[in-house]
């Protein structure tokens, strides 16, 4: 045989492997880096999911960050995938995208299938035990600095609705690297609070015996922590009211898992039921459980209905709040 | 005492010791391979520790960790190219030195002091233990501003015989890092409406391009890694070893380095191993200058960054503040075992934290004792052909890349910086400075904001701040000082018409933005404006010289220029094709293949060979290990096309 003849056997010998795509596999795809919140999440799932699936198949988690997970909401609504082998998890954030950031055409929330949401708890905002920022009262009337990343995440989003919303005197910073670095920040008194702490974090090591836990920032009172008084107790006028309940909306629908718009009917029962039974699986809720996370899930059917619902509120509203964020 | 028998008697158990010894040979595989890292191996790892008791698991995912930055030092010596972002200062006089045909003394030297280096972070971990908080909570964001600008400086001693060529790289690296979104507004500045680019370009994917794809091509021209006429050190290793002895003050102080800044978080590797060979570069010894062999500048950078993962679990222990994402991952590590960092684990489990010290110690002798083992036959490597070494290299920097985000724009970032290094290599702008501004300027703007917003402006009046700031004058301004005094310069026959077209491309990019900065807002401008500016004024001091240079026509500079484009075209475009064309497994063998079609060397079965030994790497670690979802190779659509219904 020619060597040229040789050279193209062979490489038609090693293309093979690559033209078995094994079908058995699901891909949870997370829209954040490693070792944050939604990749643990993501993680311990798919430890379980695969029982509740049929076929048992393998779950593999792979992570492609960027930009505060549209990157990956953007491949999700233009996935071809029909089979439900292809699922992810996105900021919640971007399910109030049509509300906040009208101009965003890379993701549609009343597109894309939700699977389900793994904790609606309420969002809380802390102060360290040694900055004296010990009640509502005096977060509300202080003069201090409360820590955020970018201007798009919670850390900036609810304190800039609250100072808004109810004239406050802290001042945000901005630019921190990551939730942890504004941790540290608090720990050696360069800020003195952070906004939109949910409860993994809260009940993770010392975090209670350090920190105070200043308010509870939720649509409805969850009262989950003794004591904690409600955020929107404080807000009379109606209109307001109202609007920072949308801006809030995000954090009941939280850790969210979505399909592409592609996926099948069939492909979408059967990963909709996966999670269901996934909800009530005692080994899989004992293994978040041991990770320190916080879940009280949410059914998919029941996240789309809530995000029609914020979704068609009073445009007054919205531009409200769409306001109180800026 | 007792503590320390403790956790002795806990890992110096067969299986735990098995386990450590896994995780070491698994993190020496990741370092070798460009693109993957430390953060890599933990996303694998993780999961198998499910079952494992705390002591066996984080002897296992610690072993990996300690010894990744070991290993990097192979690509980086050998070919030039980073396994790591924290080798790139190892390439500097690694790979002078394999040029030299000492390749075997620069891998001795630089493991050994990784293992010095290492065992000195685990020492210093060890005795930080009782003030780990304190020493944290020490440095606040105006100190890392000045610890990366005093890192920043070491861009005056990576610019050679052109300083300004120097100056105007780094700025260029900082220009480019400012893509993306501001960290203070949050407004996009020069994304090209491109979400992929909302979070800058992406450093990994720059790191090779400007590195592996230029010394590639030159590998290739040069026939192999060691020059002909080069003598092969006998008995290098061993003189690499005593290099590391008799330079142990160099070594320690290094190691210092890089634990002490290992341990605050936002210092990142690369700022460390800069400061490190710029330190050693202040008193080079005997030898060649820096930069062109000098086994000083391999020993430094290897001590700190194998150091500085000791330090780094300091605020992750201390606070349970995670300072990178691979020791959030760790985080995760600890509370899946039950385990919650913080005061009371130092308290109350003082012998399992014991044992993660011991873990790092003797993760680094075990790694750096295989790697000196291993040193004869690869030094050899710098013996064998280039053409049978470079397109597997290639091949494996191909799947660095895509590994990224697996998305198709990652070839075009490739592509797009391979031909700005190839430039850069050929017209002698320093790679090393721009990668260092590509790195420090966005933490530079962002310290600087953090710091602004806290305290306006009177954290330029802390100590730290003053010293580190008014070193970094003081450095400058000698350096300025010898450039005048003691540099001839470099002469416009040396360089030629390519240089000045380079030259004018950074020019109209300076310019470009500087424009661009007119329509953002101040505090989202204000650094990029600056950085712009500067470059343009350093443009202007060098336009003479880049004019004459204009109307030089250097012999053999078309054909340079010519081999450099069909390297990019042919090898790396054609690598990114097939890659996408045929999938991750067969596209590189294919590539390999017709490599050696097109070389002619080497001979059919080699060529199988080694096609094969790239599809099982990769099979290996992308789909056994990591599996990972891939985008459709072409050539599957096609099928699916022609399949019916």
């Amino acid at each position: 045989m020619p060597m040229a003849s040789r050279f193209v056997v062979s490489a038609f010998c090693l293309m093979l492997p690559a033209l078995s795509v094994s079908a058995e596999d699901v891909t949870i795809r997370v829209g954040y880096g490693p070792g944050g919140s939604y990749d643990s999440m993501a993680r311990v799932i798919a430890d379980h999911l695969g029982d509740h699936l049929p076929g048992s198949p393998n779950v593999v988690v792979e992570n492609l960050p960027g930009a505060g997970s549209l990157k990956l909401a953007k491949l999700v609504m233009e996935s071809t995938e029909t089979d439900g082998s292809q699922i992810a998890t996105i900021s919640s954030a971007l399910a109030l995208a049509p509300v906040f950031d009208p101009d965003n055409r890379a993701y549609d929330p009343r597109q894309a299938h939700y699977l389900i949401s793994m904790t609606s708890a309420a969002s809380y905002c802390i102060t360290p035990k040694a900055s004296g920022i010990d009640t509502l009262d005096a977060f509300l009337t202080g003069e201090f600095k409360v820590g955020a990343t970018g201007k798009a995440s919670t850390t900036y989003v609810f304190p800039a609705a609250i100072k808004k919303a109810l004239d406050t005197n802290y001042q945000i910073v901005t630019g921190f690297g990551s939730a942890t670095e504004i941790d540290l920040a608090m720990e050696r008194g360069d800020i003195q609070a952070r906004c939109g702490i949910g409860m993994s974090n809260l009940f993770n090591g010392d975090m209670l015996e350090r920190y105070n836990v200043i308010t509870e920032l939720s649509r409805e009172p969850k009262h989950e922590i003794d004591g904690v008084p409600f955020l929107l107790d404080r807000i009379s006028d109606p209109e307001t009211h109202e609007a920072m309940k949308l801006v809030l909306s995000s954090s009941s629908i939280h850790h969210p898992f979505v399909a592409p718009p592609a996926t099948s009917e069939e492909a979408l029962d059967d990963l909709l039921a996966g999670f269901a039974a996934l909800a009530t699986d005692e080994d899989f809720l004992a293994d978040a459980k041991k990770r320190g996370l916080y879940l009280s899930m949410t059914d998919g059917p029941t996240v789309e209905a809530k995000i029609a619902e914020y979704l068609a509120s009073d445009p007054a509203v919205q531009d409200l709040a769409r306001e109180l964020v800026q | 005492m007792d503590v320390l028998f403790a956790a002795m008697g806990d890992l110096f158990v067969p299986m735990r010791l098995v386990l450590m010894l896994c995780g070491v040979v698994f993190g020496l595989v990741i370092g070798v391979i460009p693109g993957l890292g430390g953060l890599f191996g933990l996303t694998i790892l993780i999961p198998l520790t499910y079952t494992l008791d705390p002591v066996a698991a984080f002897a296992l995912l610690l072993g990996m960790a300690s010894v990744t930055t070991t290993s990097d030092t192979i690509p980086a010596v050998l070919i030039g190219v980073p396994g790591t972002v924290g080798a790139a200062a190892t390439v500097m006089d690694g790979h002078a030195m394999a040029k030299q045909g000492k390749s075997a003394r620069a891998l001795g030297a630089a493991y050994s002091a990784s293992l010095v280096g290492g065992l000195f972070g685990a020492l210093l971990l060890a005795m930080a233990l009782p003030v780990l908080r304190p020493l944290v909570l020490l440095l606040n964001f105006g100190d890392l501003f000045a610890i990366t600008a005093f890192g920043l400086t070491m861009v005056a001693m990576l610019s050679g015989r052109a300083p300004l060529k120097g100056m105007v790289a780094a700025l260029a690296g900082a220009l480019i890092a400012f893509a993306g979104l501001d960290p203070y507004e949050g407004v996009e500045r020069w994304t090209l409406g491109q979400i992929y680019l909302w979070d800058g370009v992406p450093t990994p994917i720059v790191f090779l391009a400007i590195y592996a794809v230029p010394e590639l091509a030159g590998l290739l021209q040069r026939g192999r890694i060691q020059v002909a006429d080069a003598v092969e050190d006998a008995g290098g290793k061993r003189q690499g070893i005593g290099d590391t002895l008799r330079n142990l003050p160099l070594v320690l102080r290094s190691g210092g380095i890089g634990a002490l800044l290992g341990a605050v978080p936002g210092v990142g590797v690369t700022v460390i191993e800069w400061i490190a060979y710029g330190d050693a570069a202040r008193r080079p010894g005997k030898g060649p200058v820096f930069g062109e062999g000098n086994v000083r500048g391999v020993i430094a950078p290897e001590s700190a960054n194998n150091a500085k993962e000791g330090g780094s679990l300091i605020p992750t222990l201390a606070f349970g503040v995670p300072g990178s994402a691979s020791m959030a991952l760790l985080l995760g590590a600890f509370m899946l075992h039950g385990l919650v960092p913080g005061p009371d684990l130092l308290r109350d489990e003082a012998p399992f934290v014991v044992s993660l010290v011991l873990t790092i110690a003797l993760a680094n002798l075990v790694g750096a004792g295989l790697c000196l083992a291993l040193t004869r036959p690869l030094s050899r490597l710098a013996l064998v052909p280039a053409p049978v070494l470079v397109p597997v290299a290639l091949a494996f920097v191909g799947l660095g890349v895509f590994q990224t985000g697996r998305d198709p724009r990652d070839f075009i970032t490739l592509l797009v910086f391979s031909a700005l290094g190839l430039a850069m290599k050929r017209y002698g702008w320093s790679r090393p400075a721009f990668t260092l501004g590509l790195v420090l300027a966005p933490n530079l703007e962002r310290f600087f904001f953090l710091s602004w917003q806290i305290s306006g402006w009177s954290w330029l009046a802390q100590p730290l701040v003053i010293l580190l700031l008014g070193l970094s004058a003081l450095l400058l301004g000698r350096q300025v000082y010898r450039f005048s005094r003691e540099t001839p310069g470099v002469d416009v026959a040396e360089t030629g018409r390519g240089d000045a077209a380079l030259g004018l491309l950074l020019a109209l990019l300076a310019a470009g933005v500087l424009g661009m900065c007119l329509t953002l807002p101040i505090e989202a401008a204000i650094f990029p404006a600056l950085v712009a500016g500067l470059m343009l004024a350093a443009m202007l001091v060098m336009a003479p010289r880049l004019w004459r240079a204009c109307r030089v026509r250097l012999p053999g500079e078309a054909a340079g220029v010519g081999s450099d484009l069909r390297f990019l075209i042919g090898g790396a475009g054609g690598l990114a094709l097939l890659i996408m064309a045929l999938g991750h497994l067969a596209g590189p063998a294919c590539f390999i293949l017709l490599s050696a079609l097109w070389l002619r060397r080497p001979g059919p079965f080699g060529a199988v060979l080694a096609a094969a030994f790239a599809t099982l790497v990769s099979w290996a670690v992308f789909d056994l290990l990591a599996r990972q979802s891939w985008p459709e190779p072409w050539i599957g659509s096609l099928f699916q096309g022609l399949m019916p219904g």
